[in-house]
């Protein structure tokens, strides 16, 4: 309903010629192209195909980016080692490595991939490392005192009481991860959402741009507000922080 | 009306009134001349390096665009009166306009573009693979997806098909020496660099068209441009009709030029061999060959890349008419 009123004007100055149609295209043209590209394939297709890169690219952050940023929270070597150059990096944008990323992969899916845990694997190691930095010390002690040590103190004691934090740092990952991928998709080549984006700045078609750009905004909703929120719901509510808030 | 609508419609007001006013310039501001560094602009090259625009022109602003679409951009937003581009760019932006963005006043180049591979023999050898083109929607994209539509290949990839990658011309030199596309539907001079680099011409477009001819590179003017101020675009055409006539007379020392003009921006000038490769398939034209033209612009349409739309409007001979009255 709040969209509507916006909506609705934009068509009609649209309609009434306020502004030339190849610079911004009505919604209805904007809509009709989105039915066009959903009807023959093309916007499916590069959906499955960026939301395949980004699971796969997630993925390693994650599985790379935890560990470390445990890392880097238990060992002080580590720490001295590691922290400077993790901070350094993910000070560059993730599709700086865009250039390197083709010289030493060439034009493939690892080069895009690269690029997408360039961009996430940081952000995801310092949020771990914050949050479990951030454990409770008295907790720590508790479990020193109980004679928890190894694997029993990282997975049931440290990970656990983490979790709301590293839940952050792991939206946070997924949302530098999607950014990396659409950064990269549309230097880049071969399918997927911003490679749809390009092809249509490049045939100058205003209403395919806007149409993919909606169909961005739809996933990344979709997934930071349906997807994370049960997560985070859960966790909190499984923690007792629900109901403390 | 509530608060919010009015305040809705009091933004939508001023966005339109920025999207229209913006772009308004004076009439007696510097004409700004937008071409590529390709062999096949090489009036652009050589009239912005030896001053011939200049002299015709006054005050002029040369802007450089590495390809088509992004210069028709440009020209749609109001940042350019006039620019060398390729008849796929051109006609996708007139159609998308419904005529009235541009019209092609002139030709500038015939030829000049190649199909070089690495390894393959006929046309089926490259099923499966992966073959450049300088951009989506660009001639050579247009060009290439037209062939392969002849050769009954598909132009999305799979078994069956080839995989149409659009790359800017270092890229598409850079992935072809290692290997990651089997071959490139270029410009000149991309296509003598890529046989300089162990590529084969498998197809030259000029077997394609009858008696070899059809546009590279045409000279498009904004209509806006031509209402305005007809005279500095006549001075355009004028210059740009010298400069096509000394490339005519003397060949090999435009080409010397040109590349001396391609070196200042490309870091360092091609070798003699390679620019003399390049250069020795395309020639110069101010025919903007209309029949070939209006071809380009119906197979845009066929791909879905350009709107339906009549095409017969898109050229625009008078003011070439008018240069040789005078």
């Amino acid at each position: 309903v709040f969209l509507a009123g916006p909506l609705l004007t934009w068509e009609l100055l649209s309609r009434l010629g306020a502004w030339p149609p190849w610079l911004l295209p009505a919604p209805s043209a904007v809509a009709a192209r989105l039915g066009e590209l959903v009807s023959d394939g093309r916007l499916p297709a590069a959906v499955g195909r960026s939301l395949g890169r980004l699971a796969q690219g997630y993925a390693i952050s994650t599985a790379l980016g935890l560990p470390l940023g445990l890392a880097m929270a238990r060992s002080a070597l580590v720490k001295a080692g590691l922290r400077p150059v993790v901070l350094g990096l993910q000070a560059l944008p993730s599709i700086c490595w865009m250039p390197l990323a083709i010289l030493w992969f060439g034009l493939s899916e690892v080069a895009i991939l690269f690029v997408v845990v360039m961009g996430s694997l940081l952000a995801v190691a310092i949020a771990t490392e914050d949050a479990v930095s951030g454990v409770d010390p008295v907790l720590l002690r508790a479990a020193g005192t109980l004679g928890i040590r190894g694997p029993r103190f990282h997975l049931g004691v440290l990970l656990p009481a983490a979790l709301p934090a590293v839940l952050t740092g792991l939206k946070l990952g997924w949302s530098f991860a999607w950014r990396a991928l659409m950064a990269g998709e549309l230097l880049f080549v071969a399918g997927g959402l911003g490679q749809l984006l390009q092809a249509g700045r490049e045939i100058l078609d205003a209403a395919q741009v806007i149409g993919v750009m909606a169909s961005i905004v739809a996933i990344g909703i979709l997934v930071d507000q349906v997807l994370f929120r049960i997560l985070e719901l859960r966790v909190r509510r499984r923690w007792g922080l629900l109901e403390a808030a | 009306v509530t608060r919010t609508t009015r305040a809705a419609l009091v933004a939508a007001a001023a966005a339109a009134l920025a999207l229209g006013c913006a772009r308004e310039r004076p009439a007696d501001a510097p004409l700004r001349l937008g071409y590529f560094p390709n062999v096949t602009h090489a009036q652009a090259l050589v009239g912005v390096d030896d001053g011939t625009f200049a002299r015709a022109l006054g005050p002029f602003e040369p802007r450089m665009f590495n390809s088509g679409p992004a210069a028709m951009e440009a020209l749609l937003a109001g940042d350019l009166e006039a620019t060398y581009v390729g008849p796929g760019p051109a006609a996708i932006a007139f159609l998308r306009t419904g005529g009235r963005a541009l019209r092609v006043v002139a030709g500038a180049s015939s030829g000049g573009a190649v199909l070089v591979v690495r390894d393959a023999e006929r046309p089926e050898d490259l099923k499966g693979t992966r073959v450049a083109t300088p951009g989506h929607g660009n001639t050579q994209d247009v060009a290439l997806r037209a062939w392969l539509a002849e050769h009954r290949l598909a132009d999305r990839g799979g078994e069956d098909g080839v995989e149409v990658t659009p790359l800017s011309g270092p890229d598409v030199l850079q992935l072809f020496r290692r290997g990651d596309i089997a071959g490139a539907w270029v410009a000149e001079p991309w296509g003598a660099r890529l046989v300089a680099a162990g590529g084969r011409i498998l197809v030259d477009e000029r077997t394609l068209w009858p008696d070899g001819r059809f546009p590279a590179a045409v000279l498009a003017v904004s209509r806006r441009a031509i209402e305005t101020r007809r005279a500095d675009v006549v001075r355009l055409v004028r210059a740009h009709l010298e400069l096509t006539e000394r490339w005519r007379a003397a060949p090999s020392a435009f080409a010397a030029l040109a590349n001396a003009a391609y070196g200042s921006r490309a870091g360092k000038p091609l070798p003699a061999d390679v620019i003399e490769d390049a250069f020795s398939r395309v020639a110069p034209t101010a025919d903007p060959m209309r029949g070939p033209l209006e071809e380009i612009a119906r197979r845009t349409q066929g791909l879905g890349f350009a709107p339906p739309g009549d095409v017969s409007a898109m050229v625009d001979e008078t003011l070439l008419g008018e240069v040789a009255r005078r």
